[in-house]
Parts: structure tokens; C-alpha cells; sequence
């Protein structure tokens, strides 16, 4: 009824659609950063979609399963290894007691979904299993796994083969264009300073985590005598800093902020950053409005 | 006014109530949400409302909120004082030597001018158990750091703007922290009232030795 973390990755976390409701407290959404990949993996297994599964950044996992399961891997791709033997992860992958399950190259993306048929038995705390890594909350004891880590399942149940029609295998374009509409504080910067942002490539900087990816464009000029309100902050919103640089909020961020905010990315296009990698260009599409 | 596609940020203007205003609305749509609604956030002037779905130019939602703002009653609450130990050394406090130097100022005058002030929570957020308090005395007026820092300890308490906040937990951040409490302020052990600040609540603070700091928090 249980898996080991051989090999727990760079960052692995638990996670689900998010916690919502305590924003009023402070407290982030958290939940999958590319949604549509985490309901593939969850569908695949015959979970509801917003079913608690694992969050693969950059690097994948190796685990030893104690009891026999089928799971589903989607969102970044890698080669994955079952006792040493390649298999395919365009389908479901069933696991036997003590088979060693291994992830291995990453192929395309930057996160992979891992589900487990029936799901896993983790505590949900506010209504959510999400992993919020800054305020040590929800989770697996509130932070990404280690070496050693047991995870339960609820249920462990083999399945028949679902596949993973090829369609909804991770697109990665070089070149991301993200849908958007104007910011909250769109009118305090000037008529040219808003053509330049709307019209800029702006690349992923290596600072990109849950909370936020701060990007790397031309220097956007920062509105003069700037109150620094702070107000709520949603998930997608183009921050401008002082120094003419933008931090994209992303599901860990803060509740509030005081940023001036250019755009805001409509949140179904959140999971489209979540696989950008650093030094991808990255536009922003605002429709008329 | 729309905050990107699926949630809306309600301006108020500045009047005496305002702040009131603001928390009894948002008690009143976190008991009585309206449909779709996922969170609703409080700050100092507005009261933003996020929805699950997309509401950009959805008259229904827009005249629904109306009617509910026109609608509120603010109710009279009695006022909680908070008395909070803080230590005002650059050891806990990695942006007072620059504070100082853009104030001009030495740190007993600021620690004076700190001190003086019984402040108002205006707003958590943030994070969680982040604190915003109004109003500092108007000769502590710093702007935010221009790139912001990646950790700030728990219990960090900074300036920026004429607000002090207080990091109850360790986070990135970009005020200037100019002290620190051994205080733990958010305890998610107490699920039904985690955090110990609530928004309209008085906050004064009491400087206190290095050794003070360090008793305390060994015995926390």
C-alpha cells in the first residue's frame, strides 16, 4: 500500500487544483502549475481530475512500489525506466510489488505530472492536499520529498490500458505567446512605456519557481511618484519592479502585492508558462479591449 | 475594475470608514459568496474578488457585487491593543544600516520614532500571517528595495511606503527590514484563528536588547 522515494528530484511535490478560500489570511492558491497535464496524468488512471498526484520539476523520480499499481506520467516528457526496462509513457504504466520505477532524461518541458491510480493518502489540510513550500503547509509535511520519504496510496488498483491520445502530448514551441488583458495598473505608466511592454520579448531568467518567474526584457520606465499600494494579487500578473524588471506571480505567490502590474495572463494560459524554459522569449497578446 | 480575467479589484475612496467598509464586505462574501467565487482579498484601499471562471464583461457578476457593496452595514467591533518585542540590530536586520543612511538618521532616533506609533493592521496578506501596519511617522518614509530580497527571516519587521509589515514567516520580500520579533505571530496548529494580528486590531512596539531577542526566542 505504500512507495518509497528512492530518488526524490530536484523539486517533487504534492499537489492538486489548489487551496482556495483563505486568501483573505494570506495564504496562496498553490495547486498544479500546468493543470491541463496534471488532469491528463489523472485521467489516464481514472482519477478525478483534481486528484492529489506528484509535481516533477526538471528531474524526475525513482521509487520502489510496495504493492501493485498502475500510474500515469504527462505534462514534460522523459524517458522512463521499470526495473531497468524502458517503457513507454504513452500509456499506463502498471507497477508490480517491488518493481523500481525510474524516470530518467528529460526529453521536452520542465514539469511532469506522475498520478497514481486511486490516488494518494496524504492529510488535506483547508480542503487541499497542495504542497505551499513557504509556509511549510500541506503536502508531505509541508515540503518537497526526500530520499527515504513513504508515501501511501489510498487504493492501490491495476487498470486497463488507457493511452495518451498524441494530441494532448506537451507542445513546445520555441516561441510562447501568452494571452493577456491590461493590468490593474495599466494607465500609470505612459501610452509609450505600454507599447513597448505590449510589444517586447521578455525571456525566462533561471529565477523562475511556484511563486514566481522574474523575466528578463528591455528596462520598462517605472511610473513616477508611485504610491506602492498593495492590493490582491492573482496568479499571472506581469509585476513591474523599480528597476524596470518584471516578476511573473505564479501559483505560490503572495496574496497581495504592491507592484504596479502592466497585464494579467488569462488563467488558462497559466499551464503554457509553466513548461516555458529560462531564455525562451516569451510575448504577451493583449486583445482589444 | 477587472484584475485579469477572472477576478475584479473594488477601489474605495479615502473617507474616516473605509477600512471598516472594507472588512465587513469581505466578511460578508466569505459567508455569502457569490457564485464561482474562490477568494476574496482585503488590502488597504480595495477588496479584490477572484472568481473560477472568466467574468471579464459579465454585467451579471458586475451588477451583483454592486449591489452587494451598496448594500454593507459596518459593524461596531471593540479594539484589540497588541504590545510586540522587537530588536533593532543590523545582526537581524540586514537593511537598517541603509535605512539609516537614506534617512539620514541614527538608529536611536529611529528606534524613538518607531516606537512612538500605535499603529493599525489594515490588512494580512501577502503571505501568511503577513501583517500591514499604518501609519509610520511620516520621517520613516523609505521606498521598497529595487530588487527584492530572496529570504527574509520569520519575524522580520520592515518599512516601505508609510507602512511597517511584519514577516511572520520566512519569505522572499522587498521592504526594508530594520528589526526583528521573537515572536511567532501565525500557528497553523490553530486552524480555527492561526494567525494572532486580525485587520483593525492596534499594534505599538517595544524595543528590546540582542539578549532580550535571544532569551526569548530560546524559550519560544
Amino acid at each position: 500500500m505504500k512507495i518509497k522515494i528512492i530518488q526524490p528530484g530536484l523539486l517533487t511535490t504534492v499537489q492538486d487544483s489548489g487551496r482556495f478560500g483563505l486568501a483573505h489570511l494570506g495564504v496562496p492558491c498553490a495547486g498544479f502549475m500546468d493543470e491541463p497535464s496534471a488532469a491528463l496524468a489523472n485521467h489516464m488512471v481514472n482519477n478525478s481530475t483534481d486528484e492529489g498526484l506528484l509535481e516533477l520539476t526538471w528531474t524526475g523520480i525513482e521509487f520502489k512500489s510496495e504493492a501493485a499499481c498502475s500510474v500515469a506520467l504527462a505534462g514534460a516528457e522523459f524517458d522512463v525506466s521499470v526495473n531497468g526496462a524502458r517503457v513507454s509513457t504513452d500509456a499506463v504504466i502498471h507497477l508490480q510489488a517491488g518493481d523500481v520505477f525510474k524516470m530518467e532524461k528529460l526529453r521536452t518541458g520542465v514539469r511532469a505530472y506522475l498520478a497514481f491510480a486511486g490516488g494518494l493518502a496524504i492529510d488535506s489540510m483547508a480542503s487541499s492536499v497542495s504542497t505551499l513550500m513557504v509556509a511549510q503547509l500541506g503536502g508531505y509535511k509541508g515540503r518537497k520529498l526526500q530520499s527515504g520519504d513513504v508515501l501511501f496510496l489510498k487504493k492501490p488498483t491495476t487498470l486497463p490500458n488507457n493511452k495518451k491520445p498524441g494530441w494532448k502530448k506537451l507542445k513546445t514551441p520555441s516561441l510562447h505567446v501568452i494571452r493577456a488583458t491590461l493590468g490593474p495598473e495599466f494607465n500609470l505608466f505612459s501610452t509609450e512605456t505600454c507599447r513597448q511592454a505590449l510589444g517586447q520579448a521578455y525571456y525566462l531568467t533561471q529565477d523562475c519557481n511556484r511563486q514566481g518567474f522574474r523575466l528578463q526584457g528591455e528596462t520598462i520606465s517605472f511610473p513616477e511618484n508611485y504610491g506602492m499600494i498593495s492590493s490582491g494579487l492573482v496568479p499571472g500578473s506581469l509585476q513591474v519592479t523599480p528597476d524596470g524588471q518584471t516578476i511573473l506571480a505564479m501559483k505560490d505567490a503572495q496574496t497581495t502585492g504592491g507592484y504596479p502590474r502592466i497585464l494579467v495572463v488569462n488563467q488558462d494560459e497559466l499551464h503554457k508558462l509553466a513548461q516555458i524554459r529560462p531564455n525562451q522569449p516569451i510575448y504577451f497578446f493583449v486583445e482589444h479591449q | 475594475m477587472n484584475n485579469g480575467d477572472c477576478a475584479l479589484t473594488i477601489n474605495f475612496i479615502a473617507t474616516e470608514t473605509r477600512l471598516a467598509l472594507i472588512h465587513a464586505l469581505c466578511a460578508e462574501f466569505l459567508t455569502e459568496p457569490m457564485p464561482e467565487m474562490i477568494n476574496v482579498i482585503p488590502a488597504t484601499t480595495s477588496l479584490t474578488l477572484v472568481f473560477a471562471k472568466q467574468i471579464k464583461h459579465n454585467n451579471i457578476i458586475y451588477d451583483g457585487v454592486l449591489d452587494r457593496v451598496n448594500a454593507v452595514k459596518i459593524h461596531e467591533k471593540a479594539t484589540i491593543l497588541h504590545t510586540i518585542p522587537v530588536c533593532y540590530h543590523p545582526d537581524l536586520a540586514p537593511d537598517l544600516p541603509a535605512v539609516l543612511a537614506a534617512l539620514s538618521m541614527q538608529v536611536e532616533a529611529l528606534i524613538e520614532m518607531h516606537t512612538a506609533t500605535t499603529y493599525q493592521v489594515s490588512m494580512l496578506g501577502f503571505l501568511p500571517g503577513f501583517a500591514y501596519l499604518n501609519d509610520n511617522h511620516q520621517a520613516l518614509n523609505v521606498m521598497r528595495k529595487a530588487t527584492p530580497s530572496l529570504q527574509v527571516d520569520a519575524g522580520s519587521v520592515a518599512i516601505a511606503g508609510n507602512q511597517t509589515g511584519i514577516y511572520s514567516m520566512a519569505s522572499p520580500g522587498g521592504w526594508q527590514v530594520i528589526g526583528r520579533t521573537p515572536l511567532e505571530l501565525f500557528n497553523w496548529h490553530e486552524p480555527e484563528k492561526p494567525m494572532q494580528l486580525n485587520p483593525l486590531d492596534q499594534v505599538v512596539f517595544e524595543s528590546i536588547s540582542l539578549n532580550q531577542f535571544l532569551s526569548m526566542k530560546s524559550q519560544a
